[in-house]
């Protein structure tokens, strides 16, 4: 019974994002557009190689940044969301309320979530197919790679809840998020696969959950391995576990706080 | 010269229809429906230097459109103004020299800065020269006292004191005429009262033309020797203030909310009619004329176990359906 | 004379705008230092990229600071001198540019300048930062002539995007994303984009002319391509102005009054 208020939850939150048609369109222009000056810049660099760096293709290289890009924007503003409540006040009302605030959260999102990486990966793949071609993937393999998606976009949610939590103190959502949002662009593999980077500073970046999010679970979509499969699924869990306990562990912390300080 | 000369003012809208729904959004992708809306319809008057104007009718009569094509806001689809015998819409700049607007419900101090911030900036919109700025600046915060605030956060001004500031921001640079729109939305009696009599010394002191609007009839009252009604984007009544309380205003209505049910009040005072029957509540208007508010209260009372009673003004509505009844 | 006094205004705006920023110092801080991480990270990114990299059609590291020098500090000084021009489109669907109407200034102008966006102040820092590490004394009256340059055309397509509220009611997010749009074209080597594009970037979308020729012009100067990125300047700067009068004319005529009201 506990269960179906956030599968409600997840289904109004569904519906409602149906109606920003205009953001959705701007997102996928901007995809387009970053597809675009990237497969650029990617020619450019290919031409004067020999057609595979570091055992990527151009087209499985472009195929890895329009996953990771998927991942990372489907969410949405987590942590502007979680700030804003908690400058509004919201928070005080949601916090009476009969769930526990971060699961309801997740699955208000979640939905959304799915939604949007459906729309940004498939707009990309048509667009990503018309500029470079497309790469390939063993059908067989994609419920795995999926699950390693969905693991990913969970532990990217659970990141900016934790950064969320931290607005009970920091009140400034933006900049923690903006801070976020950079280190998983640049050590997170975003663009840049980690072979790319200088070895020292890829050995660093290959654990922490950063890449996680991004660069483990798209080189398993053009480079699937079952043994690297099993590896990231299983880090990112524990990563997702660590994390939900860091939450739980501020969150008392600061509600704590909060009902000292009469909220 | 007169101050405003306004002749067979009009303005049109077209606005855009859309249906509602899918469809209609489709639909209106295609092609776009227009509705035309005649919000000021042929209206004339003209006002002398040194007048006080008031200006009222319901939402959507045209009163906020007018004004605007008087300050240069927005063009007349036809028609003639004038306003300090300047063109509003041709002489846009030299016209924003020599009026001041003060907007109730869109302020113009920068709401986290002290108001002497906006003053200053204000100074520098208008060129003034900073020695007659000054002089002219001291004047005024006498005037309106507002010394004691003048380098607190605008934030944390009531709303009287906010007031008073955005009056000194329109006066600084000596307009001929003011527009006042709604000056005294959202304040208490008293800030109210002294709203009225600050407007009515510039108006007495220096000379300066005075266009009012408000949803407080009192406000006009006081203020205003000329009254100019517009309904449905035309002229209904353009008098004097008095003739119009003398005539209209002259009633009050009242609600009586009794603890018991009651089929009528049964007061049986002739100019007191009923407007309203229910069961606990009752609704009547009283000609004040003919009788003080006090004593009908009195007779409910001392009549009725009462619960809870209102004095209200009759809506302007009402007085104005009234006048064009006439 | 009129320009003395704009210039008095714009002062005058300059003062209350700091003075805005520092009542809320704390906030500001933050975002300038979040502009300048922002603008870290990416010459972070730029330094992978080239570590293994080296050079690409010509540009190398060098390039890319001298792209971010030229980019951020004309960026930051848009902000910070014509802060309202990323919210000329609120500013019109909302009404508020009646209060501009009712004072006697030229009203494009007294809208840009009434707002600084003061943590434009962390990218001018980390523009000249960098222009300092890469240029050359002889070469700094050129990089500020070209800043001013890519300045203003940064603030005519603001002005062009923004415009379209005149004409469509509400234009916030399209305008947002137009300026990402040409903020992000401008932060790539500019010769990674081949003819057809760098035409589209040379008229309708001038990052070309806002970091990619002027790049050049810094390593290799030649007059006809200072000239011409000078002229495209101001002919861009007045194409948006005419159609910023031409919508306001249109408001004017009350066509926007329905969702004005």
């Amino acid at each position: 019974m506990g269960f179906t208020k956030y599968w409600e939850s997840a289904k109004i939150s569904f519906n409602n994002n149906l109606m920003y048609k205009a953001d959705f369109l701007a997102n996928s222009l901007f995809i387009g557009l970053i597809i675009f000056i990237f497969t650029n810049l990617w020619k450019v660099v290919y031409s004067t190689e020999s057609g595979i760096i570091e055992g990527f293709t151009i087209n499985m290289m472009i195929w890895y940044f329009l996953l990771t890009e998927s991942i990372v924007t489907s969410p949405g503003k987590v942590i502007e969301t979680f700030g804003e409540e908690v400058q509004s006040g919201e928070i005080a009302h949601q916090l009476n309320k009969p769930y526990n605030y971060v699961l309801f959260k997740y699955s208000s999102n979640i939905s959304e979530t799915i939604l949007r990486f459906f729309f940004t990966f498939s707009i990309g793949a048509i667009i990503a197919l018309t500029f470079v071609g497309g790469i390939i993937v063993d059908w067989k393999t994609l419920p795995f790679i999926a699950i390693v998606i969905f693991l990913a976009l969970t532990l990217h949610f659970c990141i900016m809840a934790l950064l969320g939590v931290f607005v009970f103190w920091m009140e400034d959502a933006k900049a923690l998020s903006f801070l976020y949002n950079k280190l998983v662009f640049v050590i997170g593999g975003m663009i840049l696969p980690l072979e790319i980077f200088p070895p020292w500073l890829a050995k660093i970046s290959a654990v922490l959950p950063f890449s996680y999010v991004a660069y483990h679970p798209a080189k398993l979509f053009v480079m699937f391995s079952w043994d690297s499969f099993f590896k990231v699924a299983l880090t990112e869990i524990a990563w997702i576990v660590v994390t939900i306990g860091l939450i739980a562990i501020f969150y008392n912390f600061f509600i704590k706080k909060l009902s000292i300080n009469g909220g | 010269m007169k101050a405003i000369i306004i002749k067979n003012l009009t303005k049109e809208f077209k606005a855009k229809q859309k249906e509602a729904g899918v469809k209609g959004s489709i639909k209106s992708l295609f092609k776009t429906n227009y509705k035309h809306i005649s919000a000021v319809n042929n209206i004339s008057f003209e006002v002398e230097k040194g007048e006080t104007v008031g200006f009222i009718g319901p939402n959507g009569a045209g009163k906020s459109t007018t004004i605007k094509m008087m300050t240069g806001i927005l063009f007349p689809s036809t028609g003639e103004i004038k306003v300090l015998d300047y063109n509003p819409q041709k002489q846009r700049k030299k016209l924003a020299y020599n009026i001041g607007t003060v907007f109730g419900q869109k302020p113009q101090l920068w709401y986290h800065l002290p108001a002497i911030d906006t003053f200053n900036l204000f100074a520098k919109i208008y060129d003034l020269n900073q020695r007659e700025y000054r002089k002219r600046l001291n004047r005024l915060i006498k005037v309106f006292e507002v010394e004691e605030f003048l380098k607190q956060p605008v934030r944390k001004l009531s709303l009287g004191q906010r007031m008073r500031c955005e009056m000194i921001a329109s006066l600084l640079h000596n307009p001929k005429v003011l527009f006042l729109d709604e000056p005294t939305i959202g304040m208490d009696i008293i800030a109210k009262k002294r709203i009225r009599e600050l407007i009515k010394i510039l108006n007495e002191k220096e000379g300066v033309t005075v266009i009012l609007t408000s949803h407080d009839l009192e406000d006009v009252e006081q203020v205003c020797k000329r009254l100019i009604i517009i309904n449905k984007g035309t002229i209904v009544y353009d008098g004097s203030t008095k003739e119009i309380r003398n005539r209209h205003l002259k009633y009050k209505v009242v609600q009586v909310i009794l603890n018991n049910k009651v089929s009528s009040l049964g007061l049986g005072l002739k100019g007191v009619k009923t407007v309203f029957k229910g069961k606990f509540r009752h609704v009547i208007e009283v000609d004040t004329s003919k009788y003080s508010i006090q004593q009908v209260v009195k007779k409910i009372v001392s009549k009725h176990d009462v619960e809870d009673i209102n004095i209200l003004d009759p809506p302007i509505e009402e007085v104005i359906s009234r006048i064009y009844k006439e | 004379m009129a320009t003395r006094q704009n210039l008095e205004l714009f002062k005058e705006y300059i003062k209350v705008n700091i003075s805005m920023a520092l009542e809320y110092r704390f906030s500001f801080v933050v975002q300038t230092i979040t502009m300048v991480l922002n603008d870290l990270v990416w010459i972070l990114f730029w330094w992978i990229f080239f570590s293994r990299f080296e050079i690409i059609n010509g540009w190398t590291m060098q390039h890319m600071i001298m792209l971010y020098a030229l980019l951020t500090f004309s960026y930051g000084t848009g902000s910070v001198f014509f802060g309202n021009k990323s919210h000329l489109s609120s500013i019109i669907s909302e009404g508020r540019l009646d209060f501009y109407l009712s004072l006697p200034k030229n009203i494009l102008f007294h809208t840009l300048i009434s707002r600084s966006n003061w943590f434009g102040l962390g990218d001018i820092i980390f523009g000249l930062t960098m222009a300092g590490i890469v240029l050359s004394i002889k070469q700094w009256p050129l990089f500020l002539l070209l800043s001013i340059i890519s300045a203003t055309i940064l603030i005519a397509f603001a002005i062009l995007a923004h415009s379209l509220a005149f004409f469509f009611g509400e234009a916030s997010e399209t305008a947002r994303s137009l300026n990402m749009g040409i903020t992000t074209l401008a932060s790539y080597p500019y010769n990674i984009f081949g003819g057809a594009v760098k035409v589209i970037m040379l008229t309708i979308l001038p990052a070309g002319f806002i970091t990619g020729i002027p790049v050049e012009l810094l390593y290799d100067f030649n007059l006809i391509g200072l000239l011409s990125t000078l002229g495209f300047a101001i002919l861009f700067l007045t194409i948006s102005v005419l159609v910023f009068y031409k919508g306001l004319r249109k408001y004017e005529s009350g066509s926007m009054i329905t969702t004005r009201i």
